[in-house]
């Protein structure tokens, strides 16, 4: 059995990097480079500035990752140093240094070329597609650690873990010389234990959320930050103040300045805003959440009843249902089910109407989420339990002298679950895709809003985190699913533990 | 010697019908029948001659689109034909009539457990609490042979072979001690050793139990071995009954004979099998005369105008074959028949001098 459900994990890892890796290969290869500016502002204001413009644009792709790139002043200063007069002498028409800059680079097989207004030169090479994959592979899971942080203006920090108590006066493991301050910490929100030893990294948002990591847009608050006020010890002494920062998030900052000094003893002064409103993930995961469970239990209790009254009204009436669902594109009965809602039930159409403190928020979204799931859940036990009606076992029942209800519900009902069970992943998944529709229509500012609008703002590392996230939970699914089928299938486990062997 | 003992179940003048798309047809055509107290009454005939229609009727397991068209059933001195309700059933399957599937290995519900599915009628019928079924489970496995029975009452049925599972199904249906266990082919899925070790355990379990067995077949090779008495039936009607020995050794219906000219038992070495020639009549129309007229070769101008009625051989034997009137021509029975009715004088020289 563990040996099974090892190579289980092993293979859902497999296929999350897998389709993981293909999409970052489809993003760099099929969307254009060009592209990526299309919602950047400061490019455009730079239209008329030849130099900065090229400047500009092969700093970003150079961070985005598609090239390596070298400007000859950058090359000057690698040579003689950061400070040294030699580097402008190098810029000056004539110098001997474009000679060199040329010849080696082209050496390196990098591109040269020649700036237009200035006439200093560039050099610019592209990184193989390859390579950018393992790269973003390799930067995934970022280790800290006391040895860390190198700053050269502060070459004698302390570097170490110790135990210290966070704002709210809980203990909680920090470190000095690491990146972040607070290593392990407690705290209301699951999973209640929390930790910055390892944690991943999806590279930075481009060019929504500007230089913001794509996990913070993702899993970080949304709307307006909280103020509260601290009281906690600076310097040896009791200090009351004001402020918006999540003391765990802290992260080692070179330079201080005094606001920083007045609240903080070390270093660690670069922290996140607390904010009013859950994450992207967070709200997506309720909704998608809810919608799963109302499904699940709405679609199989409605089904199971039809099965039983099999060709009387309940059932017809059930089918009519999953017949128009299945058959209407979803977006109309959406549409449909957003007017009836606001008309009939005053309850908003749009999310941001009331915002994510207001229950009624929900409400829409995710029975619209759920109004699909329903349908094809109990389409299907319903037709399973049909199925099993006809069965052997059950004639056999029958004749044991066992009541209606009794053989449905001692024996029927788990053969049909069976495949209702294995269908749990495909509900996941349909909750995942159908998310991306519903948040649209509603405004919902989720994953799943997030999703097209990251793919028409060419925002790749967006676009490549949040392909990981829905693959990893898909593929999570099925693996649950798995798990679970062994648990109500004893023929099922039984062949799990052969193979284990 | 059969006179004197007491019909636990008769049937009369039944007639079952389903209705298919609009159309119905007849599966049962008017069947009379007695069944007696201890006996094992074989019911042979090709598939589709209506063994299964008219045993589920006795349990009220026809389909929801058949029904009795006519005709009664009475057991034990109570009218089958009036029951209604699901409910009423409940109190006769299992626990007074009970039945065995044709196939083990579907028989039996995949996902619970053997003890379960044996203990479950126990608390329902007998109203036993789960302890005291436990032990009473266990005995009637290890009766019907499972060994090691304690350990295998929490195995699944995929844990347990075709034969063990047949094994396990008649432990079930025995579990309540019915009064008439119905077995509808209970060893065709099952392979030829198997088959023998299961009749031998229904028969031995009769002894011990003392319950009456119908037993469906459309192997008449396996009735020698299992039944006192025998009905052949077809396309919906009985054309002959007796006993074994009756049936076997002195044959009257040309449909009986057709069955005993297939026997693989009595083919010569070499010569292809001899199978009935053509097809049942379709159960949607009504049927003229005699139903196997079309297939025999016997048959009589008469067989295709009006339908024989039962004529009497013995006090147990009666055929429905225009052929026994006393205006029939003498017809000369297929060699395999002939051979037979040899047989049939030397067992009886053979009994008599055992006297
Ligand atoms: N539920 C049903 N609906 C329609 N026809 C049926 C049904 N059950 C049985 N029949 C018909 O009744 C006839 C007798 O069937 P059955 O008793 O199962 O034959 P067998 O002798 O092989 O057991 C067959 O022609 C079959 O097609
Ligand atoms: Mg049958």
């Amino acid at each position: 059995m563990t040996g099974y459900v090892f190579k289980r994990i092993f293979q859902s890892i497999l296929s999350i990097f897998i389709v993981s890796a293909l999409t970052i290969f489809l993003v760099y290869s099929c969307i254009p480079r060009q592209l990526v500016f299309k919602g950047d502002q400061l490019l455009q204001k730079l239209a008329n500035q030849p130099d900065e413009y090229q400047d500009y644009k092969y700093r970003t792709w150079e961070k985005l990752g598609y090239i390596d790139y070298v400007s000859q002043k950058e090359y000057a200063q690698a040579t003689y140093g950061q400070d040294s007069p030699k580097v402008s002498e190098a810029l000056l028409e004539g110098s001997d240094f474009y000679g060199k800059f040329r010849s080696d680079f082209q050496a390196k097989g990098y591109k040269v070329e020649i700036q237009p207004v200035t006439g200093f030169l560039y050099a610019s090479k592209d990184i193989p597609l390859f390579s950018r994959v393992l790269k973003w592979y390799a930067n995934l899971i970022q280790v800290d650690g006391p040895n860390k942080v190198h700053d050269p203006d502060n070459p004698n920090m302390k570097r170490g873990y110790y135990i210290t108590r966070d704002w709210s006066g809980v203990p909680a493991l920090a470190c000095s010389g690491s990146l972040y301050k607070y290593q392990i910490w407690f705290d209301g929100k699951f999973p209640f234990i929390h930790s910055h030893i390892l944690t991943w990294n999806m590279g930075v948002s481009y060019p929504s959320y500007d230089g913001i990591p794509v996990l913070d847009v993702i899993a970080g608050g949304q709307g307006r930050s909280v103020r509260r006020e601290i009281t906690t010890k600076v310097g040896g002494e009791e200090t009351t103040f004001y402020t918006s920062v999540d003391e765990h998030s802290l992260k080692y900052k070179p330079v201080l300045d005094r606001m920083d000094t007045n609240k903080y003893d070390d270093h660690y002064a670069d922290g996140n805003n607390i904010y009013e409103d859950p994450s992207m993930l967070g709200i997506s995961f309720r909704i998608g959440m809810m919608s799963l469970l109302i499904s699940l239990s709405i679609g199989l209790t409605v089904g199971i009843v039809a099965a039983m009254k099999k060709d009387r009204t309940f059932d017809k009436i059930t089918m009519g249902y999953t017949v128009i669902i299945s058959s209407l594109p979803s977006l109309l009965y959406i549409a449909l089910f957003a007017r009836f809602g606001m008309k009939a039930l005053g309850l908003p159409d749009k999310f941001p109407f009331l915002g994510s403190g207001n229950m009624a928020s929900y409400v829409l979204p995710t029975l619209s989420l759920a109004l699909g799931g329903i349908a094809s859940e109990a389409l299907w036990i319903r037709r399973y339990m049909v199925d099993q009606m006809n069965a052997d076992y059950v004639k056999f029942a029958r004749s044991k002298g066992l009541s209606q209800s009794e053989v449905f519900f001692k024996h029927i009902m788990r053969n049909a679950l069976i495949p209702v069970v294995h269908s749990i992943p495909e509900a996941v998944i349909g909750t995942l895709s159908g998310a991306l529709i519903t948040e649209s229509f509603y405004a919902v500012p989720g994953m799943g809003k997030m999703f097209p609008s990251s793919i028409s703002d060419y925002n790749n590392a967006m676009i490549i985190a949040l392909t990981f996230i829905f693959t990893a939970i898909s593929v999570f699914a099925v693996f649950l699913g798995d798990i679970l089928v062994t648990f109500v299938d004893p023929r099922i486990s039984l062949q799990a533990k052969k193979e284990a062997r | 010697m059969t006179e004197e003992k007491k019909p636990i179940l008769t049937v009369r003048d039944l007639v079952v019908k389903f209705r298919v798309r609009n159309k119905e047809l007849t599966a049962i055509r008017s069947v009379s029948l007695n069944l007696y107290e201890g006996e094992t009454l074989a019911i042979v005939g090709e598939s589709g001659s209506g063994k299964s229609v008219l045993t589920k009727t006795f349990t009220g397991m026809l389909e929801n689109n058949g029904r009795i068209a006519a005709g009664s059933i009475e057991f034990e001195g109570r009218e089958l034909t009036g029951i209604k309700t699901d409910k009423e059933w409940e109190g006769i399957r299992g626990s007074q009539i009970a039945t065995v599937f044709q196939d083990p290995m579907t028989s039996l519900n995949p996902l619970k457990k053997i003890g379960f599915q044996i203990t479950e009628i126990l608390e329902k019928h007998q109203k036993m609490a789960f302890a005291q079924a436990k032990p009473v489970a266990i005995e009637l496995m290890t009766r019907v042979g499972i060994k090691d029975a304690e350990r295998r009452f929490n195995d699944y049925p995929f844990q347990y072979s075709g034969g063990m599972r047949q094994r396990i199904v008649i432990a079930i249906a025995l579990a309540c001690k019915p009064k008439i266990l119905i077995c509808d082919e209970p060893t065709t899925a099952l392979d030829v050793t198997i088959q023998a070790q299961i009749l031998d355990l229904i028969r031995a379990l009769q002894k011990d139990y003392g319950f009456t067995t119908i037993y469906i077949t459309h192997d008449l090779g396996v009735v020698a071995n299992v039944a006192d008495r025998v009905a052949v039936m077809y396309a919906g009607q009985i054309l002959e009954y007796g006993t074994v020995r009756e049936i076997f050794y002195d044959p009257r219906h040309p449909y009986t004979w057709a069955l005993i000219s297939s026997l693989p038992t009595l083919a010569k070495k070499g010569e292809p099998l001899y199978a009935i020639p053509g097809t049942p009549p379709t159960l949607f129309n009504e049927i003229k005369g005699d139903a196997f007229a079309p297939r025999n070769r016997y048959a009589l101008n008469i067989d295709f105008e009006e339908e024989p009625p039962f004529f009497q051989i013995s006090p147990t034997h009666f055929a429905k074959t225009w052929l026994l009137d006393e205006k029939a021509p003498k017809a000369d029975p297929p060699v395999a028949v002939k051979i037979m009715l040899e047989k049939g004088k030397i067992h009886q020289g053979a009994t008599e001098v055992a006297k």
